[in-house]
């Protein structure tokens, strides 16, 4: 199975409608949780950046159009937690992905057709933020929260042979269902968690401009 | 002196462009040399010019001077670059003498009727260093020193901006497109640097002004502190049918800003392009179409028969450094 469908598949888990309990399980305050998960993160665009020479008047001779976009990926992450109270938590997240760099060329000057430019990046985002359970909205064992925070962002072009860095903040939500609660054993708590963030993000070496990036993602969490 | 002292000249025209110079990697000008080519700068932290008295219909000596100076603030101000002038005076000394002064001026030459203007050296045949360099525009032509250009006549300023680059020692540069004059010789669609080999025409303007093409190629010969370590490089081959192609124009183009920065292959197909922004590029690969070969590179075995090309992977250009060489591959036309 590959990380995108075990993505899909934990996310489907969490909407499936169970007969809920009198009284849902719920996970222990004050306790560490840890979770891993893997997502999917949404594509961005860098816009259209024409291929521009100059003519006799100072005005613009299209060389060649371009188009930039940093597509989809499937994303791993590891997160750690901890519940402050019923309602407010906080948490940190480190994510991988491994998006692809790619450039549509087209309407070049002495050349027909378009053409695909592409190179991979390794993303690494480490983040971290301020969770909120909307306890009042828990409903058939789905409990609501939502999240925002700020992270740094660590992108290595393909070969290692750039690095560029920048900041990333996010605001999203999603629902936590718990599977279980053993208070008194090692394994506290387990549950499965769905995430859905819009991120802004800015890289360091693209002064001036800064991208939205949806993703979703699913994860199992224990607390110990 | 134990070196021996050379000429060469580079020209700028009207319609077609003769350049019987030496063209090397990056787009600057060289002497060979048994261990390779030597690129041609001024060593001098400070170089000094002269303008010739002389005047033409349109222009007087005291506008010659005031516009070719301008010309040199526009290389000067170039923030990645260190390289200052010096205006030493008015002479009656013309260019091309063989007298340690490097003059600027006007004068008739009927006989190159295609250019505009041309820029003379005397170099130092051991290190490159450059000794004398002088600069001449055809009177033949009419001149204007109009801000806003004059459709009758050449602007000087965009003229002396072209000729002081190769004064710095920078070569012609391929990035442009045109098309052939029903009546001979070509028309500028549109370049990419001031130092494209043919003039944008009476009455243009824009070329007062450089292009990234231009100011990577003099800051890479006189970087300025920071420059190398805040820049890169893209290196590779072009290769057709597993062998190196000579002589091919290789554009790096940042598809954030939009800059298009160029150079061309050695014999062996290799090529360098530095005082790249950090970040992936996209490489065109296209032959030498767009003027004749010799405004460039020494014609003999350059390879103009293989069809514009671009590779498929962005190449990265690292922060101060070159990336892992990489071959483009092209194919016959």
């Amino acid at each position: 199975m590959n990380p995108r469908t075990v993505g899909f598949a934990l996310v489907a888990a969490l909407t499936v409608v169970t007969p809920a309990a009198a009284q849902a399980p719920s996970e222990p305050i004050g306790r560490l949780q840890v979770g891993v998960g893997v997502g999917w993160l949404g594509g961005a665009s860098f816009g259209e950046q024409p291929a521009d020479l100059r003519t006799a008047s100072g005005g613009p001779y299209r060389l060649f159009e371009s188009e930039t976009d940093l597509g989809a990926a499937a994303s791993f992450e590891l997160r750690v937690g901890v519940g402050l109270t019923p309602r407010f938590g906080v948490e940190g997240r480190v994510a991988r992905s491994g998006p692809e760099l790619k450039a549509s060329v087209s309407s070049d000057a002495e050349a027909s057709g378009t053409f695909t430019i592409s190179e991979s990046i390794d993303q690494y985002v480490f983040d971290g933020g301020v969770v909120i359970r909307l306890n009042e909205f828990q409903a058939m064992g789905l409990l609501p929260f939502v999240s925002a925070g700020a992270g740094y962002v660590r992108q290595l072009h393909e070969g290692d042979s750039l690095v560029e860095e920048g900041q990333l903040f996010y605001a999203g939500g999603g629902f936590t269902r718990v599977l279980f609660a053993r208070p008194q054993r090692f394994v506290r708590a387990a549950s499965v968690r769905a995430d859905l963030r819009l991120n802004v993000l800015s890289l360091d070496l693209e002064a001036d401009s800064s991208r939205l990036q949806g993703s979703l993602a699913g994860s199992i969490v224990f607390t110990f | 002196m134990t070196a021996r002292r050379v000429h060469t000249w580079v020209a700028l025209v009207t319609l077609i462009i003769g350049l019987p110079g030496v063209a090397n990697a990056y787009i600057h000008l060289a002497i060979d040399r048994p261990s390779g080519p030597v690129a041609i700068r001024w060593t001098a932290p400070r170089v000094r010019w002269y303008a010739n008295t002389t005047a033409v219909p349109g222009v007087t000596a005291a506008q010659f001077q005031s516009e070719v100076a301008q010309a040199f603030t526009t290389w000067e101000t170039v923030p990645t670059a260190s390289i200052a002038f010096e205006f030493a005076g008015f002479t009656s000394a013309i260019p091309f003498d063989d007298d340690d002064l490097s003059v600027f001026g006007f004068q008739s030459e009927p006989e190159m009727d295609r250019v505009l203007g041309a820029t003379t050296f005397i170099v130092d045949t051991i290190t490159g260093n450059i000794i004398e360099s002088d600069v001449f525009f055809n009177s033949i032509f009419a001149w204007s020193t109009s801000v806003t250009g004059d459709p009758a006549r050449f602007d000087l300023r965009s003229v002396a901006t072209h000729e002081i680059g190769h004064f710095l020692g920078l070569g012609h540069s391929a990035i442009g497109e045109t098309e052939m004059r029903p009546e001979g010789g070509r028309r500028v669609l549109g370049s990419g640097a001031v130092m494209f080999p043919i003039s944008l025409g009476r009455g243009a303007v824009a070329d007062r002004t450089l292009q990234p093409d231009d100011i990577a190629g003099v800051s890479d010969l006189y970087p300025d502190g920071d420059f190398r370590s805040e820049t890169g490089v893209i290196s590779g081959r072009v290769r057709m049918n597993g062998a190196g192609v000579n002589g091919a124009h290789v554009v790096a183009f940042n598809p954030q800003s939009g800059a298009l920065i160029g150079t061309f292959s050695a014999r062996d197909g290799t090529f360098r392009i530095g005082g790249l922004t950090p970040g992936p590029h996209g490489i065109r690969v296209e032959p030498l179409d767009d003027a004749d070969v010799d405004s460039f590179l020494d014609p003999p075995g350059v390879n103009v028969n293989f069809q514009v090309t671009f590779h498929p992977r962005l190449i990265v250009a690292p922060v101060g450094g070159a990336n892992a060489s990489f071959d483009v591959a092209v194919q016959p036309k």
